[in-house]
Order: C-alpha cells, then structure tokens, then sequence
C-alpha cells in the first residue's frame, strides 16, 4: 500500500541544514494498523506530510497503491490526496462556517462528484460515527471527541484507501480518545489502512505495528497483536 | 464547482461583515467615479453617425482671403458661404445634399392659450431628415418644390407638438413663425436627439434637439434670427439681407451624402471645377483646397473630445486604482486569516488553482457588489453633472455604456484586487496544519 526507499528530507536554511528523514525506508501493507512513534523532532511529522503528498523530498522512491509518487506535480498529488489519502488531524481541523454535512462535503467537492452521491456518502459517514443526526450542527455545538468523529467522516467519505491520523486523541479526554480509538479499529478491522503517528504508547500498543523514528530513521518496530517480535538494533530498516 | 466557490464567498463575506463593507465601498466608490466620468466620456467620444461614416461628409471650401488662415479648427472655414451653399444646392450632383443654419423663431398659435415663445429652431434643407436620420411620427418631410423655394412649411418636434395640440395630430395645422403664417406637415419623434449633434458642432455639441425644421430657401427672402457663427475675413459693406447672402461670410454648415464612391467622385470633381470657375472670377484668392470630412474627423476637428476630457478619464481610472489598491490591502489581511482552512483544503485535495479560484471568486464577489453600489453612485454622480451644466442634460445619464462599463469594471477590479491575495493563499503549505510534533 505504502513503501518508501531510501526517502531523504532536508530543511534548509541560510544557517544550518536540518536532515529530517535519512534513507527512510518503509513498508505498510494493505490492512494494516501502524503506529508511527518517536520523540519530538525525530521526524515523525515530515515523514507523516510525505507520505500524505502534503511535502515533496530530494531523495529515494515512495510508491503509494502501487504506484510512484515521488515526482508528481501539484495537480497530480492533489487528486491522489483527495482520492486514496484520508486524514484526520490532531486539532480536528474542521471548518468553522459550514456545518458537519458540509465539512465531510470537503473533499468530495474536489473530486467532482454528482450532488446525489455526495449526499449519500455524507449521510453513510455521518451514520457511521453516529452523528448523522447532527449534519446540520456546526462544529462549535460539538464536543471534541464527536469534532474528531466528523473528521473521521470526512477522511472516510471519500473512500480512500488509507488513513493518515496524525495524533487523533491527542486533544481529548480519556473517554472520548477511547470511542475514537474504537472507530478507528472498527475500520481497520473492515479492511482500512491506517497509519497513526502517537506519542501515547498505550495507543501505539493498540496498533498492528508499531514503528518508532529517531532522528529521520525507522529504528524499532513491535508486532503487537500478532507474535510480539524482539527490537531491532540496527538503523535504517526496512520493514516488510 | 463556481457555484460552492460563490457560496464559500458569501460565507466568508458574512464572516467579517466590517472588512467585506469596507472593501465593498473601497470598490464602490472607484468604480461609481469611474462610471460617471466614463459615461460623460463615452457619450462625448461617440460618433453618432458611425454607421455612414464613409457615406456622408461635411464640406469645407476654403474661401478665406487671410493669410493668416481661419481662425479656428483646422484653419480652413467650417462653414458656406450662402453663394457656394446655393451653388451646391442647384448643382444637384451629390445624392443628399443638407444646407443647415441655426434660428430661434418667435412661435405663436392664435387659437390656443400659449403664449408666444422663441423656440431654437433648424433651418435645413429636406435631406437633412434622411441623412441624419431624423424618425418623423406623423406626416412626412416637405417637398422637393417646397425645399427649392422656401415654402411656409414646418415640421416639429413631438414636444412642441403635444404642447400646442395635445389632443390632436399636428400635420394640417398652422401656426406663425416670425409673423408667417406656417403649415405642420411633420412631426419628429421626441427620443430623437443626435448627441453629438454631429450636423452643427459650432459652440455647443450636446444641445438639446431642434424644437423647429424649416426649409432652408426661406432665408433666400429674408433674415431669420440667426443663432450660430458668421464669420468673414475682410470687410464688406453688408447693408441688407441680400449684401450678406452675397457677401464671402461663412456661416452655413454643409453636408454631402453619398450612396457610391461614383457619385463621390462626381461631387469632387464638380468641386474642383467650381472652385476653378470662381478663382477666375476672384474668390478663393489663396487656395483653391476644398475637404471633405467624414463625421469621425468632424467631431475631431471640433474637439468635440478635449485635451480636459481625456485627463479626466485618466484621473478616474487612477482613482480607481488607488481604490483597488486599497481593496488589495484589505484582502491581504482578510485571506491571511483563510490560511489554516486553505491549509485543510489542500490537505483533503484542493489543488493550488482551486484554492486561487475560490479566493478570486470571493475578490469577484467584492467587486461586483462594488460594482452595483458604484452604479447607484454613478447614478447620483450623473444626476449632479445633470444639475450643474444644463448642456450636459442629454448625455449625462446612465446607458448601455455604462452598465457594460460596470460589468467590465467589476471584473476588472475583482481580478486585479483579488490577483494577489489569491496567488499568496493558494500557496499555503497544507503541512503547517498537520503537526505532530
């Protein structure tokens, strides 16, 4: 589904050249529930922006459903984000002037689509979270965990064929990050991808995998819920 | 897709309704100046006789004697002398031929209530209602016999019709025009004002159209009040009405109608002769030039357009500037607060373009609602205009002109105020907006 070689990310400025990812190398299957871990500034960020088409990178390969991504133009990577990329962010990120119906109307927007089926995606999606009752609320008459569950509508609306969440609990209270957590695994289970970029380890332990970055390299991976296998020293690795 | 590009730029409009007011206005008020000046430009600049540019001509013989040249224009005379106006007339080459002089004429119709007023009046010779033309809603021009020997007929103007019989049509009646006892065969339709008046330019081009037509040949008789220029370069000892109709003064305007180059050239080539024939006899003592000018180059010769006008024109447009200028700024600062949600929609698959187009739509949707204020603000510029120069009452209101004028102004404000600002907000780094770290 996703695979990086050898992905190099260099920041630089008139000062200093800041290596984000070094010879970044990754795979994740179809299927599959990742947690991507690591201390601040380890590269978590850069890595989670490339592989959501949302950055461009000097050096190695990144194939996404099968397909070479790593010199695409802006258009191109647009539709691929809009079509096969959903995301859910930290701090929810939903529009304020428009109501959920219209939130999760997002990114279908963009793909063209005819009024008759947006509207049925957005109901489906809705339902799925619970809030369809609730389309015409904004989202300043939400909680923060039901905000996260209309981000998850919206990144589940355009049936992509993964999920990028970048710390999707990580501004809720233990109650709310459990319902959402549970969404999240309901979906993995229906066959979803999704790559989830914590710092909680009790979250990343929720997680098929999880792959730890230090300083722009995978350094560690666990298999959680399969045969827990032993950390592994050496960096870079490539994970299959 | 336009159409939830304009609903986001309603949102977003009623989302700061002090900055969008004040864009709006910025735009209003350099489009509402803009409008008004363009619609004065537009009505002065237009040649109302565009569509037979290449088929009529004003005359021009140079008769003068001084070899200082005319005085005025472009240095020849504008204007016949009565000899060579009659010459032309009874030559009969060219295929419209209007002889015009301007008169007020003492109006009086006994058997109604009115009292009698001085009315301006054209003095023309029959073609000028083809030639120029002049819609007739009742009756019909006068005839050729009555154009040759000046006979007492009168067409007039819808207005002074309805004014003198209201309930009833005109042709068929008489009234006294300088004590003469005159019958109505014409009525001209009261919409009809040809502004510039194109077929007298002299003093004012944007006077209100002829209350009066007579035929020309009545000044072959006697004096009418005669209300436009005459001018001569030498002295003459003009003592009666026929000293002046014989005398070298200029001051009746001609025109030439043409349906083919071969009558134009038959007109020119009786010019030439003439011209010849009368130097033999003394006139046309330093130049036997004659010119014919296409109405274009008469409103040119008359800068009818002035050096003033142009400035104008050109101050408004920078008005207008320095007002989308403003616009520019605001929208800066309105769209910098778009980055976090520009940043989302990038991330869930707006492309840079969608992302400018949805801006530029919002910039758009400013300026065409600058543009409907600037309107309603050209309207009270046009009405001031109106009430300040009584000449300009004709053109100083709103026409086609000016809503095309809106259209494009809006346009034109909306792509050049929002170009920026949109270009800078679709290049936001959707990145920013997902942090992790």
């Amino acid at each position: 589904m996703l695979e990086m070689k050898s992905v190099k990310k260099v920041y630089r400025s008139s000062l200093v050249e800041t290596h984000a990812l070094r010879d970044f190398n990754l795979e994740v299957q179809q299927g599959e529930f990742v947690a991507v871990t690591g201390p601040s500034g380890s590269g978590k960020t850069t890595f989670l922006n490339i592989a959501g088409l949302l950055e461009t990178f000097e050096g190695g390969q990144y194939l996404l459903d099968g397909s070479d991504v790593s010199k695409l133009s802006d258009r191109e990577r647009s539709q691929i984000r809009n079509e096969k990329i959903g995301f859910i962010f930290q701090g929810f990120n939903l529009i304020s002037d428009l109501n959920l119906f219209d939130n999760v109307d997002v990114p279908l927007r963009y793909r063209g689509m005819k009024a008759s089926e947006r509207k049925r995606r957005i109901m489906e999606s809705l339902e799925r979270v619970g809030l369809a009752a609730r389309a015409k609320h904004f989202p300043s008459q939400l909680s923060g965990g039901q905000q996260q569950r209309v981000a998850i509508a919206r990144a589940l609306a355009g049936e992509p064929k993964f999920l990028l969440a970048d710390e999707p609990t990580g501004n809720l209270d233990t109650l709310m990050a459990r319902q959402v957590m549970e969404i999240l695994e309901g979906i993995n289970r229906e066959g979803m991808t999704i790559v989830m970029v914590t710092h909680d380890p009790d979250l990343a332990r929720r997680a098929e995998r999880n792959i730890q970055i230090v300083d722009g390299q995978v350094t560690d991976f666990k298999l959680y819920q399969g045969i827990a296998q032993p950390a592994q020293e050496s960096a870079p690795e490539s994970i299959a | 897709m336009f159409g939830y590009y304009i609903r986001l730029s309603w949102l977003s409009l009623k989302k700061t309704p002090v900055l969008s007011t004040l864009m709006v206005l910025a735009v209003a008020v350099g489009i509402g100046s803009c409008l008004t000046i363009l619609t004065l430009y537009g009505a002065i600049s237009s040649n109302p006789m565009a569509h037979k540019n290449d088929a009529l001509a004003a005359i021009q013989l140079n008769t003068w004697g001084d070899e200082r040249g005319y005085y005025e224009n472009n240095g020849i005379p504008v204007s016949l002398t009565y000899k060579d106006a009659k010459a032309l007339y009874d030559a009969d080459i060219a295929d419209q031929l209007v002889l015009t002089i301007l008169a007020g004429l003492a109006v009086n119709v006994p058997e109604t209530d009115h009292d009698p007023s001085v009315e301006e009046s054209r003095v023309v010779t029959r073609d000028f209602f083809d030639m120029f033309d002049v819609p007739l809603i009742e009756g019909s021009v006068w005839s050729e016999r009555a154009d040759q020997y000046g006979e007492p007929v009168a067409i007039l103007n819808e207005a002074l019709a309805e004014k003198y019989w209201p309930d009833s049509e005109a042709v068929g009646k008489s009234l006294d025009l300088e004590g003469v006892g005159h019958t109505v065969v014409g009525v001209v339709d009261e919409g009809w004002n040809l502004t510039p008046s194109v077929y007298d330019l002299y003093g004012e081009p944007f006077r209100d159209a002829p209350q009066i037509y007579i035929p020309f040949f009545q000044i072959a008789e006697k004096p009418l009040p005669f209300w436009g220029n005459s001018s001569g370069w030498k002295h003459e000892d003009i003592r009666s009405h026929q000293d002046h109709l014989n005398s070298e003064r200029v001051w009746i305007y001609a025109w030439a109608g043409f349906s083919s180059e071969q009558n134009r050239g038959e007109f020119e080539q009786f010019l030439r002769g003439y011209i010849d024939q009368q130097h033999e006899q003394g006139r046309y003592p330093l130049s036997q030039d004659f010119y014919l000018q296409s109405p274009a180059q008469w409103l040119d010769i008359f800068e009818v357009v002035s050096e003033d006008d142009k400035l104008l024109l050109i101050m408004s447009f920078a008005f207008l500037s320095v007002c989308l200028l403003n616009s520019v700024v605001l929208l800066l600062a309105k769209f910098s607060r778009h980055a976090p949600e520009a940043g989302v929609r990038r991330a869930l698959g707006a492309s840079k373009t969608s992302i400018f187009i949805q801006h530029l739509s919002e910039s758009l949707m400013i300026a065409l609602l600058g543009a409907v204020l600037g309107l309603v603000l050209s309207m009270f510029g046009l009405a001031g205009v109106r009430q300040l120069y009584n000449n300009y009452t004709t053109i100083a209101s709103v026409s086609t002109l000016t809503y095309v004028a809106a259209i494009a102004l809006a346009l034109l404000a909306g792509v050049l105020s929002g170009l920026l600002p949109s270009f800078k907000i679709s290049r936001t780094a959707p990145a920013l907006y997902l942090k992790a770290d």
